[in-house]
């Protein structure tokens, strides 16, 4: 086979590959999209010295605009045997892969793959919110499970329920999520 | 770009991930330094040093002297870039370092 027919062949074979790239989610294919996710939690929490099995509903409204800028709202509800009991809401502006400040804690939001992922830590322990894009960017999932801080004990954050308390959280199992894109 | 400035730049960023490196083993015996491979139109390279807590991009710097260099990441909160505490993300599977801490599922 001639040299020529070769590279010929190789380049018929990168461009074989062009489809699957070009349906990766970018900062551009995800310009203009609104995305609006939430997650439930049981948890069993300390607050106040006594212990709890409660209930947390996260959620996260999230605009995108040109070269990942970003404008998201977020509200954390705690629910106590079926009642909500407070709630938390903190707006972040920013862009993409750029660390900022979220209370006494830092967030990150990055694009790695089919998935935007919040990273957030607390007073002690963190969080990661995947939001797992479809090809076509028109539908999404979310995974959001709590993260332990390694060598800090269990997770420590503002209260939902009682706002200027500390909660601790014991243990909180992601119970069902739901996640939405429009344009 | 030419291939010839291109090969220039992977040059100078592998010296400087081989320097990164070594300073990664002098402090610590694991590794310290991860990289996320960059992503064309996306974000660049990330260096990310898991022990300080510190984070560079591999940009290009242009002029008469072109090359790629690391460059500290700044921070949204006004902090100076590659300050003795700033921001660092490694996602790796089920934890992930922030901020010199470290977070596990």
């Amino acid at each position: 086979m001639s040299e020529r027919a070769t590279a010929c062949r190789a380049f018929a074979a990168a461009l074989a590959l062009l489809p699957s790239a070009a349906s990766a989610v970018t900062l551009d294919s995800l310009q203009g999209a609104i995305i609006e996710a939430s997650s439930m939690y049981n948890t069993h929490i300390r607050l106040d010295g006594r212990e709890f099995d409660a209930q947390t509903r996260w959620s996260v409204r999230m605009s995108i605009g040109a070269a990942g800028a970003f404008n998201a709202s977020f509200v954390r509800v705690g629910i106590y045997q079926g009642r909500e009991m407070g709630s938390l809401n903190r707006s972040l502006a920013g862009n993409i892969g750029t660390p900022q400040q979220a209370g006494k804690g830092h967030s990150l939001w990055l694009l790695s793959g089919d998935k935007l992922i919040l990273l957030r830590t607390f007073d002690a322990g963190g969080f990661k919110a995947e939001i797992s894009l479809s090809a076509d960017g028109k539908s999404c999932s979310l995974r959001a499970p709590l993260a332990r801080e390694v060598g800090a004990g269990h997770t420590r954050m503002q209260s939902a329920a009682r706002p200027g308390s500390q909660v601790e959280v014991l243990s909180a199992t992601q119970t069902s999520s739901t996640c939405k894109v429009s344009r | 770009m030419s291939s010839k400035a291109y090969a220039a730049g992977v040059a100078l960023a592998l010296t400087a991930l081989a320097t990164a490196g070594d300073h990664a083993r002098a402090q610590t015996p694991g590794a310290c330094f991860e990289i996320i491979a960059a992503r064309a139109g996306v974000q660049p390279a990330i260096l990310i040093d898991k022990c300080s807590g510190r984070t560079w991009q591999l940009a290009r710097r242009s002029g008469a002297h072109a090359a790629y260099r690391w460059t500290a990441l700044p921070r949204d909160d006004g902090a100076p870039a590659a300050s003795s505490a700033p921001p660092a993300v490694a996602d790796t599977g089920k934890c992930f370092t922030f901020e010199g801490r470290k977070f596990c599922e």
